[in-house]
């Protein structure tokens, strides 16, 4: 106990406070990531002793994965990977003057999510790790599967959406199959003249700011950028925040926080199915889900209490099992390392005092995490009152930065971004589906790995449906999930009887 | 019994392996435009010969200025980037240099009903944005830009 | 108008200013990138790198800093840079991966500039269930022998797949023809390796003493416990880590893992052994002074000896050889290892 409270000191919560805003900041601009945030202040970390500098780095994966919800709401573009799902309600909330109610929306179901996520960490951490192990490729690629049949809830045109999803995952296969998660290494799909630049293929960051933020300035340019006319974002006249708007949606809260740390937990899934899924579940089981997309609260709340639920369940395998959930928590292993300290599946019990000391961090985080955006909301928000004249030019500035550090250091990530800008552009005016596109593209190469993985360890399909229990519920998840969006599919045309 | 497992077999050679899955997608993707057209294929052709493809373009209203110059802009700001960089190598002052003219070109050709309140505006931010941007991911944080 | 011009002429030359403030008796620019092989932050070379980088700001009074962009693109990089503003870190990989054929490694011998070696990680370990038959990497080789499929777990392509390599070989050696007992289930991370244990689709996987020392430590009836049957390191290399070893386990404990108590064989005499050395690359026209200077910085830090304490403390062995040293002794490496790949092949 003497232990732990000689490492709470002041400069411990400074150093939480001081992670927090830098990693808010970085979520906050488009293109910049959580993983960044660690990644560029791992090295400040090597002066301080292990519980400062990570008292530092918990601070900015929090803050990173709580700030991507800020541009997501305001400028529609998503800050990170995660905040995607967090669009597509959000920024129709600011469009109908409601800015400030979603930020506080998202603002406080990221806390719930971040502090539901801790005290499974604290209480389940390696019970869970024991269930985590129990998926396979196998399990993981259905788990994968089901996240896509998200795209079928999502698209407003079941065969196009469809066909932007399977499109998107094939765009994400370009380059090598990758060596580094078990391919063989050799190109597909790109022409070998295009290999010095595709060899990787196309980074998923440079791909989605391009696609939601250059697309935005060009169909902009194309309508004139006229502020004027332009939707009059008027900020609501200082209403106060209404908490009611959290009631029924206990449910929806630990549903969404549950499914994020669910899938933080599992390595190698990815963060982005988290808020995906939830969404998508949030919709399914909603009484009014046409409502879903037009700035509907529940939305929101689904979107950001996942991405937060995020971070405790992907410190789960870090802490309990030395394997990192997802790619921040790859950089934080980076941290123990340079400390000397090992993470396995003894980590916990030998190293009791760093393990509280995180846990209180992680709270402390979450905490501060509230209380800054809470309080600077207001201020923030003001974004939208810039003309886009003078926007613009920033965005595109900040877009360049992000991309181009993403890879630390690619040239071809700045492209990247001006290829996908151009073909959100144009792919929207053909009727292309953008958000099923982007998650068909982020769930292409995990689909690919563990589906090929799979008939490779069992040699056949039928493991599918044999390999567990889990691998059969995960079946009838999906096949609800599928049926039940091409019931409401059905639905909605009936009442709209023209389809469109 | 046996033949339905026999039916489920496959077998992947490693070192074909990373043809196997682009190619079942492929194959998705062909079967998926071809449904497209056969469900919205005849609407489509209505609707071309009801309106020609130059009228429904024009009917897009197309600021050709703005979207022509700035897919212009964009393009050049991208590729004199990293040959400005390598005056001082690993500054991040290629990123500096076209941003500041960028950031103000771009606000000259968004820009409507121009005066000079709103050009002293716009150098201002021309100039701010790029230097703060750089000076806290290329200084403070060390991010390496061009 | 005006403030707004002279506003920015302040800018542009406080700015230019601090360009040019570089080490002005240094040969080296002010800025120096290094990229590395690895894209991942977390792992062994992302770690030497920083350590090398933080010492040889110090030295040098340079802003040194690593990026972490892989192969491809860190290859791709230094091929513009000859005035050093550009150097490369990584490890064997870069040449091991030329040897398996792998698409964008070229021949650095041919290609580029060898720099100095600067630190071994010794950890490369094969590790079996607690709970397997297999007690030692004797009784896997005999297994194999005997006609026993034994599946290794492994990245395909580098260095993890060399150890592969190296028991199929010994295989060949020892019971002639028995060699294709022994296959390669493909994977990447170490969390896919462990999992293929666990689900019991590998009979080994390939590992290393510092992420999979805890799980040896688990109680035998864990599903998750491990035991170590091989360290590739060499001998030489393992005894000079700090005498606590990793974790719980002794450096006397982990040399029983390694040759000689540990025997792979190369060809029925001497056994097979392999330390993952970290070095740097040039450009091919790289300025001779700044690889004179790097040298001289470099041996200067390794002489004054706190890098050596630092590196040890994460696991890893200094060992600093000078480039025009360190060339040969790679090309001589890599000859070697050649021949045990195309034998394998």
């Amino acid at each position: 106990m003497d232990a732990i409270l000689s490492s709470l000191d002041v400069t411990y919560f400074l150093l939480v406070t001081l992670g927090t805003v830098i990693g808010i900041l970085f979520g906050a601009i488009p293109g910049m990531t959580a993983t960044m945030a660690v990644a560029v202040c791992l090295p400040m970390t090597y002066a301080l002793d292990l519980n400062h500098g990570l008292a530092l780095l918990l601070g900015l994966y929090v803050g990173g994965i709580s700030g991507g919800l800020v541009p997501a709401i305001l400028i529609n573009i998503p800050g990170t990977p995660s905040s995607i799902t967090t669009t597509f309600d959000g920024y129709p909330m600011t469009k109908n003057g409601e800015p400030e109610k979603a930020l506080k929306l998202g603002i406080a179901s990221s806390l719930f999510g971040g502090l539901f996520s801790a005290a499974v960490l604290f209480y389940f951490a390696p019970t869970l790790a024991d269930w985590a192990i129990k998926f396979s490729y196998v399990e993981k690629f259905l788990i994968i599967l089901f996240a896509l049949t998200v795209i079928a809830s999502l698209c407003k045109s079941l065969l196009v959406g469809i066909f932007s999803g399977v499109l998107g995952m094939w765009v994400s296969l370009f380059g090598v199959y990758n060596m580094s998660t078990g391919g063989n290494g050799e190109l597909r799909i790109v022409p070998e003249f295009l290999s010095p630049w595709l060899e990787n293929g196309f980074s998923l960051l440079p791909l989605l700011i391009g696609l939601f933020g250059l697309s935005v300035i060009f169909e902009e340019a194309q309508k004139g950028v006229h502020d004027e006319h332009a939707e009059s974002v008027k900020l609501a006249a200082r209403k106060r925040f209404q908490w009611s708007v959290f009631k029924g949606q206990v449910t929806n809260l630990v549903r969404s926080s549950s499914i994020g740390t669910f899938i933080g937990m599992l390595p190698g899934v990815g963060g982005s199915a988290a808020s995906v899924l939830a969404y998508s579940q949030a919709k399914n089981f909603s009484k009014e889900n046409d409502k879903f997309g037009t700035g509907h609260p529940p939305g929101v709340i689904a979107s950001e209490s996942s991405n937060n639920g995020l971070t405790g369940g992907a410190l789960i395998p870090l802490l309990s099992l030395g394997i990192p959930g997802d790619s921040t928590t790859a950089v934080l292993i980076g941290a123990f390392t340079l400390q000397g300290i090992q993470v396995g599946p003894l980590f916990i019990g030998e190293n009791q005092t760093t393990w509280d000391v995180m846990m209180i961090g992680l709270v402390a985080a979450n905490l501060v995490m509230f209380l800054v955006m809470w309080f600077a909301i207001r201020h923030i928000a003001k974004v939208i009152t810039v003309p886009k004249y003078l926007l613009y030019p920033g965005i595109m500035m900040m877009c360049v930065v992000g991309a181009y550090a993403i890879n630390s250091g690619i040239m071809f990530d700045v492209w990247t971004l001006l290829i996908f800008g151009l073909f959100g552009f144009v792919g929207a005016k053909l009727g292309l589906e953008i958000a099923p596109f982007i998650i068909g593209f982020i769930l292409g190469p995990s689909a690919e790995v563990y589906f090929v993985k799979s008939l490779e360890s069992f040699g056949t399909l039928s493991i599918f449906f044999t390999k567990s229990p889990i691998a059969v519920f995960l079946w009838v998840l999906i096949a609800l999930s599928v049926g039940y969006s091409i019931y409401s599919h059905r639905k909605n045309k009936r009442l709209t009887p023209s389809g469109k | 019994m046996e033949k339905i497992s026999d039916f489920f077999k496959v077998r992947i050679d490693f070192d074909q392996s990373h043809l196997f899955f682009p190619t079942i997608v492929e194959w998705v993707l062909v079967v998926l435009m071809l449904a497209i057209v056969v469900t919205h294929g005849r609407h489509w052709v209505a609707r071309w010969r009801e309106t020609p493809l130059g009228a429904r373009i024009r009917a897009w209203e197309i600021d050709k200025r703005r979207l022509f110059g700035c897919l212009t802009l964009t393009p050049v700001y991208f590729a004199v980037m990293e040959p400005v960089g390598t005056i001082y190598p690993n500054t991040g002052v290629g990123f500096l240099l076209t941003s500041y003219v960028y950031g103000f070109a771009l606000s000259w050709l968004f820009v409507h009903d121009n005066n000079r309140r709103k050009t002293l505006l716009m150098a201002l931010n021309a100039l701010v944005t790029p230097t703060v941007v750089w000076f806290v991911f290329a200084h403070i944080f060390r991010i390496t830009l061009p | 108008m005006k403030k707004i011009a002279f506003g920015m002429c302040l800018a542009v030359s406080t700015v230019a200013a601090s360009f040019t403030a570089a080490a002005a008796d240094s040969p080296l620019p002010g800025n120096v990138r290094i990229v590395i092989g690895s894209t991942s932050t977390g792992g062994d070379t992302y770690q030497v790198s920083a350590i090398v980088a933080d010492a040889l700001s110090k030295k040098l009074d340079i802003n040194a800093k690593v990026d972490a962009v892989g192969p491809t693109a860190a290859l791709q990089a230094i091929a513009k840079s000859t005035d050093g503003s550009t150097i490369m870190l990584f490890h064997d990989q870069s040449y091991v991966g030329n040897l398996y054929g792998v698409r964008g490694f070229p021949d650095i011998f041919k290609e580029y500039k060898i720099g100095p070696t600067v630190a071994i990680n010794p950890g490369d370990a094969f590790l079996v269930p607690a709970k397997s038959p297999y007690k030692t990497v004797d009784d896997i080789l005999k297994a194999a022998g005997e006609g026993k499929r034994i599946r290794v777990a492994i990245q395909p392509g580098g260095t993890s797949a060399l150890g592969y390599t190296a028991l199929k070989n010994a295989v060949a050696v020892r019971f002639p023809g028995k060699e294709g007992n022994v296959v390669a289930v493909n994977t990447g991370s170490q969390a896919d390796k462990n999992q293929l244990l666990f689900d019991g689709n590998a009979d080994v996987i390939n590992g290393s003493v510092q992420g999979n020392e805890q799980y040896t430590r688990l109680p035998a009836d864990d599903q998750k416990a491990m035991r170590f049957v091989w360290i590739t390191a060499r001998q030489q290399t393992l005894q000079q880590a700090n005498p606590e070893g990793m974790g719980q386990t002794s450096r006397e404990q982990l040399l029983t893992y390694a040759t000689p108590a540990a025997s792979v064989t190369l060809d029925g005499k001497k056994n097979w052994a392999f330390d993952k050395e970290f070095f740097l690359i040039y450009n091919a026209d790289i300025k001779p002074e700044v690889v004179a200077a790097l040298d001289k910085a470099l041996a200067e830090i390794y002489a004054d000896g706190s890098i050596k304490t630092t590196l040890k403390k994460s696991f890893f062995i200094p060992n600093f050889m000078p480039a025009k040293d360190a060339q040969g002794y790679l090309k001589a490496k890599a000859d070697e290892t050649k021949v045990l790949i195309d034998k394998i092949k």
